[in-house]
């Protein structure tokens, strides 16, 4: 558990799981993966994660409870290109 | 008989309240590694196999008979705390620790009043209680290891030690080094080598059958904690060699040297050749493996009961040997022993903080306490609201290191026929049947050699 701006990046969160150097050279956590947290709001605590994407996963901000968010807030989303 | 007995209660006594105060003051000390076995043992119990979640079949866990041993309880009491019922389960594996390593004294020493000296260094010894309070397998593992050894020094034709030490190696991975240097050291030992062999097959063949078992079951070699910790080395080549040394420096175990070589010099039976190899064989692992990051020195508590033991057998020898002198000249030698033990008991002891290791060891404790305590419990409440059950945040890759490893076997096999097709068996009919047989392959071979002779 961290407070919520504790990391500020997808590379940040990487750092901090154990042993990542070696586990990415095998799952390559830097681009396969994104960072997720879960939010409790009442204490401003985070818990991060990483989960693997996948073409049936969007990763969408919820609310399963009171209080909570679960969000992903590094990934980068595509935005639409329009011309001028 | 009535002054033994007297003096019997009031050593037990000590050795309570001296426990009583190293488990109260180690407090609610849980490690997530802990966790990590139990769930093992909760979804064995659960009737979902030896699995940490799932669908997830990898042995994350390096303590097969504790993981079962938690998992058995867990099925008689499934709504209970986890860790209420394996401190429960700790307790009867902790009074055998005792019970052995007086044995194992005893064995060693003809006077029990050393045994008893044994059993306080041990009680003493904060490390130990710390490691029964998180409740891996440390003090099942070294509880079994000792009795065997016990059993042993008293009879070396004892039929239990082998089943023991088997079972010890079932309680912890690395129990196979205890198992096979017993074997090797009680066979050359032995006079009646062919009967010792045929005696202990029945164990070696549970512990074969054991490990062909989770070989099929998990698809790998060694447990997964040996994959994860094989990359220690590169990153800290030193460290096996640091921990040595700082489990020295904050156990004071130097002091414990000139009782033990004096023990080596004056008793050269094959109990203290054994006990003095298996010390130098554990150390030399130790090291080799990069010792540990637990803050209680959890890979040497395995080879304190026997420390201990040598110590205490050392002093019986040397106030043995000093039957013949008046006190005056005794006193000098009787002040050493007694500063040895004390110096260990109180390097041994958390009550007295003597060295920036101890501290450091107190401190890192109150750290993990926090962590499991207030960041993974607080953690996994959270995160069962991200993951049902059955759910995972990442598809498993062993399915794919299965084909893998299939398919590389496969490849090897097909490479073996082909090469005995086409090379062996070519020259082995040209072996039997003259030159009538001459084939492209037996040609080429022949070019080849003909090339590689200087001319």
């Amino acid at each position: 558990m961290k407070p919520v701006g504790k990391l500020s990046t997808h590379t940040e969160v990487i750092m901090n799981v154990w042993q990542s150097p070696q586990i990415s050279r095998y799952l390559d956590l830097q681009n396969n993966y994104v960072t997720g947290r879960i939010v409790n709001l009442k204490t401003q605590m985070a818990a991060y994660f990483l989960e693997k994407k996948r073409p049936e996963k969007k990763f969408l901000t919820t609310h399963p409870e009171k209080d909570i968010i679960i969000e992903y807030p590094f990934l980068i989303q595509k935005t639409p290109v329009h011309d001028s | 008989m009535l002054k033994k007995n007297l003096w019997t209660i009031l050593f037990t006594f000590i050795l309570i309240v001296i426990s009583f105060y190293q488990i109260k003051s180690i407090g609610d000390f849980r490690l997530d590694d802990s966790y990590i076995t139990f769930s093992f043992s909760k979804n064995l119990s659960l009737g979902n196999g030896p699995v940490y979640s799932h669908d997830l079949k990898v042995e994350g866990y390096s303590n097969f008979l504790w993981m079962t041993l938690v998992a058995g309880a867990m099925k008689i009491a499934p709504q209970t705390d986890v860790y209420l019922l394996a401190r429960i389960l700790m307790l009867p594996f902790m009074l055998l620790l005792f019970g052995a390593t007086f044995k194992l004294t005893r064995s060693l020493s003809s006077l029990s009043f050393f045994s008893g000296i044994s059993l306080t260094l041990l009680a003493l010894s904060s490390d130990i209680f710390a490691a029964a309070v998180v409740c891996l397998e440390t003090i099942p593992y070294t509880a079994l290891l000792i009795l065997a050894f016990s059993l042993y020094f008293e009879d070396s034709k004892n039929r239990w030690t082998l089943p023991i030490l088997v079972a010890a190696a079932l309680m912890r991975i690395d129990g196979f080094i205890p198992l096979f240097f017993f074997c090797a050291f009680a066979w050359f030992h032995t006079n009646e080598k062919k009967k010792w062999i045929i005696r202990s097959i029945p164990s070696l063949l549970v512990y074969c059958l054991w490990f062909m078992w989770r070989w099929e079951y998990y698809g790998f070699l060694f447990p997964n904690t040996y994959y994860a910790k094989s990359q220690i080395h590169t990153i800290l080549p030193n460290r096996g060699y640091e921990y040595a040394v700082a489990s020295l420096k904050s156990t004071g175990f130097l002091a414990a040297l000139p009782l033990i070589i004096y023990m080596i010099i004056k008793n050269r039976n094959y109990k203290t050749v054994f006990s003095l190899l298996f010390i130098t064989l554990h150390i030399f692992y130790v090291i080799h493996v990069g010792g540990d990051w637990m803050p209680f020195e959890r890979f040497f508590i395995p080879i304190l009961p026997i420390i201990f033991s040598l110590m205490s057998a050392g002093a019986c020898e040397m106030i043995k040997s000093l039957r013949n002198f008046n006190w005056i000249q005794k006193s000098p030698f009787i002040a050493f022993s007694l500063m040895s033990f004390l110096f260990i008991g109180i390097f041994s002891c958390r009550f007295f903080i003597n060295t920036n290791e101890e501290k450091g060891k107190i401190d890192f404790i109150q750290l993990q306490k926090y962590h499991v305590q207030i960041n993974l419990v607080e953690t996994a409440k959270l995160f069962s609201l991200l993951i049902k059950p059955g759910e995972k945040l990442f598809p498993t890759m062993r399915v794919l290191l299965r084909i893998l490893q299939k398919l590389m076997l496969l490849i090897c096999g097909a490479c073996v026929i082909l090469k005995l097709l086409t090379e062996v068996l070519p020259l082995v009919f040209h072996l039997f049947m003259g030159s009538h047989v001459q084939s492209a392959t037996l040609k080429n071979n022949l070019s080849f050699s003909i090339q590689l002779t200087p001319s």
